[in-house]
């Protein structure tokens, strides 16, 4: 199994859109996918389920130690798409001490990596601190959305510096990569951000594919689904497959080879 | 003009993802970079696949090579010190710890019960994350119902920072009276 966490300095910068339709991309290659809502506003599961402010999920785990993974895992009507909630328990935060729940965190992700799921994708809360720190530290890639826009790249320094000191405290992270993300190809100032990133950064640490900012991810989370899986929603299809094409060459991890190629 | 420039040190950035697209520094197991001390003699998984350290003056005692290992190879010889010896006798019979360590800023063992597993977070956090420059404790939960508590503190030796495992969060009283014994150590 490998653990990707998507993850940025930033808020809504589309972190929860790119991890349903990520992970659903993973699923319908035959990646048995399991998906995590890291983030305490629950954002995965109020797009994807209905009951999901009555389930059990990832922050009960790290507050109750008697909980089992049966418990909290949930599947969909994609026998290799699952989802965990972010959960019930309200007493963590998301700022605090770093390291606080790393061995918690740790143990969770080898006992998922023991129920024969091959991706574990968790969406973070924003920051790299807290909690989310802790899970960027105990996964072993990270992506980074970040939005197409000038004042959105004033965040890069401080999440490149984050992502440095994380390394060190997990030297096994790849980092894959910034993936940009609400491109408005109509707009010049978001074309030209964009442009400006990758001419900043190095190539491999900037994702070739990059997601538009498009009305059917609002419609798709209106009825609870993946984009891909809206009428039209083939191109959107298209861009997350493209991107976990590259997440499989870039990680080069065997747990992430299609079942269907 | 690049519009980003207005914005961002663009050399700082491409310094620091830069440093993120080089393979990160492993951790190493040599005895002075991990702690453990010259006594070290490695670790026991593999064991007919690793050269000794040394011509084998003092092999580890081990089990057969074919025994099955039941146990994490990480169990290190402990480290005592008589120094902290008092203190960690105090620290179980009035605080309930399990298991007691101290290291200092580099990272280096001073006394151990053998809890090394636990070394790594403490050196992670007091390396990267400053906890040195803190005078709260650092608490993690490290089992159901086992706390490791990470105390800052001062010694004659330096800033060191103790580590110990108890059953429920320390309070701010037996914290002070615990930088005081280490003072004292």
């Amino acid at each position: 199994m490998i653990s990707i966490a998507v993850s940025s300095q930033k808020g809504g910068v589309g972190k929860t859109t790119v991890s349903i339709n990520l992970a659903h991309a993973f699923a319908l290659a035959g990646i048995r996918t399991l998906l995590i809502d890291a983030d305490p506003q629950g954002s995965v599961g109020l797009s994807l389920t209905r009951q999901s402010r009555l389930l059990a999920g990832f922050y009960d785990y790290l507050a109750d130690p008697s909980l089992t993974l049966d418990q909290l895992i949930v599947p969909t009507r994609l026998e290799t798409f699952s989802l965990m909630a972010s959960g019930q328990a309200g007493d963590y935060d998301t700022g605090g001490s770093m390291g606080a729940h790393l061995a918690r965190v740790r143990t969770f992700l080898h006992q998922i990596s023991r129920r024969g799921f091959d991706l574990c994708l968790i969406d973070t809360a924003a920051g790299l601190f807290g909690v989310s720190g802790d899970v960027i530290a105990s996964s072993d890639a990270v992506i980074i959305p970040q939005q197409a826009e000038p004042l959105g790249i004033r965040s890069v320094p401080k999440l490149l510096d984050g992502l440095g000191k994380l390394r060190v405290m997990n030297p096994r992270l790849q980092v894959l990569g910034v993936l940009l993300t609400m491109v408005q190809e109509d707009l010049e100032d978001s074309t030209e951000a964009a442009k400006a990133l990758r001419e900043l950064l190095p190539n491999e640490l900037v994702f070739q594919s990059q997601v538009p900012r498009d009305g059917i991810f609002i419609k798709a989370s209106a009825r609870g689904l993946p984009a891909g899986v809206m009428e039209n929603g083939a191109p959107i299809r298209k861009i997350f497959d493209d991107i976990r094409s590259e997440i499989t060459r870039k990680t080069a991890s065997p747990a992430l080879t299609s079942r269907h190629a | 003009m690049n519009p980003i420039d207005t914005w961002v040190d663009t050399d700082e950035i491409r310094r620091l993802a830069q440093r993120l697209v080089t393979p990160a520094k492993q951790t190493t197991t040599s005895t002075n970079e991990s702690g453990f001390g010259e006594s070290f003699v490695g670790f026991a998984e593999n064991p007919s696949k690793t050269a000794p350290l040394c011509p084998p003056v003092s092999a580890p005692v081990s089990a057969p090579v074919s025994a099955p290992v039941s146990t994490p190879a990480l169990e290190l010889p402990s480290t005592h010190t008589p120094a902290f010896e008092s203190l960690a006798n105090w620290l179980h019979g009035n605080c309930a710890a399990t298991a007691v360590f101290v290291i200092n800023l580099d990272g280096q063992v001073l006394f151990d019960e053998g809890s090394a597993h636990l070394h790594f977070a403490a050196r992670g956090m007091a390396l990267n994350w400053k906890i040195r420059d803190r005078v709260k404790p650092v608490r993690l939960l490290v089992h159901a119902g086992q706390f490791l508590e990470l105390v800052p503190a001062h010694h004659a030796q330096g800033r060191l920072i103790l580590g110990i495992v108890v059953p429920q969060a320390l309070q701010a009283s037996t914290l002070s009276t615990i930088r005081e014994k280490i003072a004292l150590s």
